[in-house]
């Protein structure tokens, strides 16, 4: 066998010996990208499994209006952006070792509106909905918003919850 | 233990064809070209280098790539922003095999080198990894002996150099070193479906097959990525669970692609799959569905699109003479994928060209190139190149041009001019030696 050949077996055992070691458990994720595995929406549910969606507004000092803030408008990528917020609700958080309180979480929040946000803003909201998988599949998916946790992003502020009520943004 | 050597030797060394890879090159480099300038957004590349340094935890694959700056170093704003420019520079050139290896390995660097470091922010996807080793693959095989500009100027020197012109045999087209890195790449993909099948059964077990497991999947992506598709899907229980069975035999069984006659209903099986995904979840899994041009030679042999014969042949006359025509020969059969052109020398094929088309006169012969259709009708000069650009469909895109209102009288003219003011090497014909 040729130099050639000796290379690109040595090449095909390599890649494959890779990609076998990291599909074989424990799971890795991305650490040896591109061999990784693929455990992707590998859990099962139930009749009775919810599943919530989340969106996260900031209260403009003096507005009575709460708008929508984006990842990019906080300037933080959208995948920390969910962290965040399964954090703020006390939700634990995927793909990390550190699991943050919602208080530090909040303060965070508010670290991260100030910072990048020009205008002033007095408080940030995060709103939910809930979804229930059924009998039949998906019960509906006209559910309303709900408020689910409100903090002061005010200079000072400990990140701790207001009560909260009101309207669906 | 020989035997088995013997056995593995042939499987992965054995002779295939060099077009194919040239196509899996195209198609690669192409649609990764493509994700590169519209996925890989060099905005989000300097914001992340900009970003918080506690974020930043070096992949290994960055940490190789980077070692010549230090390891574990952290990509400068600057370094990214050259890099991105190079990785666009090299994709073309390997898209059209210009200095084709180092240009091939270069943009496989590159883009391993952007997508870990994005990856080294925390974010993790699945859908380019088997596209980047497909490009280190087909980097290392020779991908650009086909069907590329490197591959052209070589005919073109030999041709100049001999001042001959040889037409390519069967032999030509076929290389020990042109199956591997496809074999490879299918096996990647083997191990790839089974890792997620197997994932499925040990953490969801027969459960995943209930229906509620896809029902809740799709109505949570379709309602929080905006996918009507997903959100019906996830109110139909049994269509929930058909999709299930399916996806799951899908990825389990993929292995019979291998099979060179099943591959085709694999293939279209994950256009399926993967469209599916988008159209319910949104998760863009595009780069797999280019990937899969890695069953090339299965699709071409054994598809429904398989050709039923033998392509319609095309017969050209030329001078051999003629330095220019003998460059032009060796550049169309270069880029005859088909082999659908056949070509006949006028000073030495005399009776050949006399017996495909009687009316036509060697004075005649001499003065344009002449092209004979499978139905025997004759093409002269620029109808002749009009007719050839029909037949080879790389030159498709040059079809518009070529049938503009005016062509078929600057065509003509262009022509002649060209014809007129080129050379004649009579000195092979006659014997000046002596």
């Amino acid at each position: 066998m040729d130099l050639a050949k000796c290379g690109a077996a040595a090449f095909v055992t390599g890649c494959l010996g890779f990609q076998l070691y990291a599909i074989i458990p424990p799971t890795r994720f991305t650490h040896f990208w591109p061999f990784i595995d693929y455990p992707m929406y590998a859990g099962s549910y139930q009749r009775g499994a919810s599943f919530s969606e989340a969106d996260f507004h900031v209260l403009p000092c003096g507005s009575k209006e709460a708008r929508p803030a984006s990842a990019d408008e906080l300037g933080i990528q959208w995948y920390n952006m969910i962290r965040l917020e399964d954090a703020v609700i006390g939700k634990p958080t995927y793909g990390t070792e550190v699991q943050a309180t919602p208080d530090s979480a909040a303060r965070l929040y508010a670290t991260v509106i100030r910072r990048r946000i020009q205008q002033p803003i007095c408080e940030a909201q995060l709103w939910g909905r809930t979804f229930v998988i059924g009998a039949r599949g998906l019960e509906s998916a006209n559910v309303p918003w709900q408020m689910l946790r409100r903090w002061s992003t005010l200079p000072g502020a400990t990140g701790e919850m207001l009560p909260t009520g009101g309207p669906q943004p | 233990m020989k035997r088995f050597l013997r056995i593995l030797h042939d499987y992965w060394f054995r002779p295939a064809s060099l077009r194919d890879l040239a196509i899996a090159r195209m198609v690669l480099v192409g649609s990764q070209l493509f994700l590169f300038m519209a996925t890989m957004d060099i905005g989000y590349q300097v914001w992340l280098a900009k970003s918080d340094s506690l974020a930043f935890r070096a992949l290994p694959t960055l940490k190789v790539l980077m070692a010549p700056f230090g390891w574990g170093v952290r990509p400068e704003p600057m370094f990214l922003q050259v890099v991105w420019y190079a990785g666009l520079i090299t994709g073309v050139t390997a898209l059209i095999g210009l200095y084709a290896r180092p240009s091939l390995l270069l943009f496989a660097a590159i883009n391993t080198l952007i997508i870990a470091h994005v990856y080294s922010y925390g974010e993790g996807h699945h859908r380019e990894a088997v596209m980047i080793i497909a490009l280190w693959a087909i980097a290392l095989a020779p991908s650009a002996r086909a069907l590329s500009v490197d591959a052209v100027r070589e005919r073109i020197r030999f041709t100049r150099q001999g001042l001959t012109f040889a037409p390519h045999t069967p032999a030509d087209d076929l290389s020990p070193y042109a199956r591997w890195p496809l074999l490879l790449v299918q096996w990647m993909f083997v191990l790839i479906y089974l890792s997620a099948a197997t994932s499925k059964l040990r953490f969801g077990g027969l459960d995943w097959l209930n229906g509620y497991t896809l029902a809740y999947y799709a109505g949570h992506d379709g309602i929080t990525r905006d996918a009507p598709l997903g959100v019906w899907v996830a109110g139909h229980l049994t269509i929930a669970r058909l999709l299930s069975v399916g996806a799951l035999l899908f990825e389990l069984t993929f292995v019979l692609a291998l099979i060179p006659r099943l591959a085709w209903i694999y293939v279209a099986a994950g256009f399926a799959v993967h469209l599916g995904i988008w159209f319910t979840q949104k998760a863009p899994f595009f780069q797999y569905l280019f990937v899969y041009v890695v069953f090339i030679e299965s699709l071409r042999r054994w598809g429904p699109l398989r050709s039923r014969g033998p392509a319609p042949v095309w017969t050209v006359v030329y001078d051999g003479l003629c330095p220019l025509c003998l460059r032009t020969m060796a550049l169309l059969d270069e880029l005859d994928g088909r082999r659908c052109l056949r070509y006949l020398d006028l000073e030495h094929q005399w009776d050949a060209v006399h017996a495909a088309a009687p009316m036509l006169t060697p004075e005649q012969a001499r003065a344009a190139m002449h092209v004979i259709g499978p139905d025997g009708r004759v093409y002269r000069g620029f109808f002749a190149f009009r007719v050839l650009a029909r037949a080879l469909p790389i030159l498709w895109t040059c079809l518009p041009f070529l049938y503009l209102p005016l062509a078929t009288q600057a065509g003509p003219w262009i022509y002649r001019h060209v014809a007129e003011s080129r050379t004649r090497h009579l000195c092979r014909a006659e014997t000046c030696a002596v």
